[in-house]
């Protein structure tokens, strides 16, 4: 059964949210709360970062 | 930067030793900041466990020792031992910078700097090449070259030292956390509220200033 890699991202993502929010806040839910927060902006920013990947090599 | 500096304050009265508020307005302290970036470098969260905040000690394990765990699961198999990503090897042909990186976890990545010793001495590698360097060279005999762990392992090779290597810089994000207490993010409560503790101290001088400009 072949995995495709993009899934080992998921727990990788979700250790950098959740430690980088724990150095940000103090509180449990404040640091899950910017957890959620740190998660949903690192996979934008790596979808658009993607995205652009992906018209360069369109037009290469 | 302005946010920790301003937080961080000496404890209120009936309270020893450096410290900051919280979110909810409770004081925590620090105990000994040096004592506490030791042990958080030592092993993930024993640092905020001896500062007694329990809540983010077990975060910041179970999160940490978690990545560094499953990339010496992936990073090996048991033909070749596991943790065959975490090795210190700085030797012509072989320097393994991502191991300045998996050092910071402290004490689970050193078993690497004892295989690394004794494979210094020519003596053979223990616990089934646990952590063990490969071997130089490019004959594949036991223990395994570097190309042959490559061979063997595919991109797992390369997942395994990721996720270690991300475990330990995390941890140093960690050890900052422990040492100083959280960098908050300014929101505007919060800087109101440092305003109107501030005004105080800052409009008295400006008055005397004034007076003799006055007269």
């Amino acid at each position: 059964m072949t995995v495709n890699y993009m899934w080992y991202l998921v727990p990788l993502l979700i250790a950098v949210s959740l430690v980088y929010a724990g150095t940000r806040q103090e509180a449990m839910p404040a640091v899950l709360r910017h957890g959620v927060k740190t998660l949903v902006w690192i996979v934008v920013f790596m979808g658009i970062i993607a995205v652009i990947l992906q018209v360069l090599d369109a037009f290469t | 930067m302005g946010e920790r500096a301003r937080s961080l304050t000496q404890a209120p009265a009936g309270r020893r030793g450096p410290g900051f508020v919280d979110e909810e307005g409770r004081w925590v302290t620090l105990k000994d900041p040096w004592i506490a970036a030791f042990l958080a470098w030592l092993l993930p969260g024993l640092g905020h466990w001896y500062q007694g905040r329990q809540a983010k000690a077990i975060l910041f394990f179970v999160c940490i020792m978690g990545l560094f765990i499953y990339g010496c699961y992936l990073g090996g198999n048991r033909e070749l031992g596991y943790a065959r990503v975490v090795y210190a090897s700085f030797r012509p042909g072989d320097m393994r910078l991502y191991y300045l990186c998996q050092i910071g976890v402290g004490l689970p990545a050193m078993p690497a700097l004892i295989q690394a010793a004794r494979v210094r001495q020519n003596k053979p590698p223990l616990w089934n090449n646990f952590m063990a360097p490969p071997r130089l060279g490019t004959d594949d005999d036991n223990p395994p070259t570097l190309s042959r762990l490559c061979y063997e392992l595919h991109a797992y090779f390369d997942l395994g030292s990721l996720y270690t290597a991300i475990a330990g810089l995390l941890n140093i994000l960690v050890i900052f956390d422990a040492f100083g207490g959280p960098l908050f993010p300014e929101s505007p409560a919060r800087k109101e509220q440092e305003a109107a503790q501030d005004s105080p101290s800052t409009a008295a001088p400006a008055e005397a200033s004034e007076t003799p400009g006055a007269k």
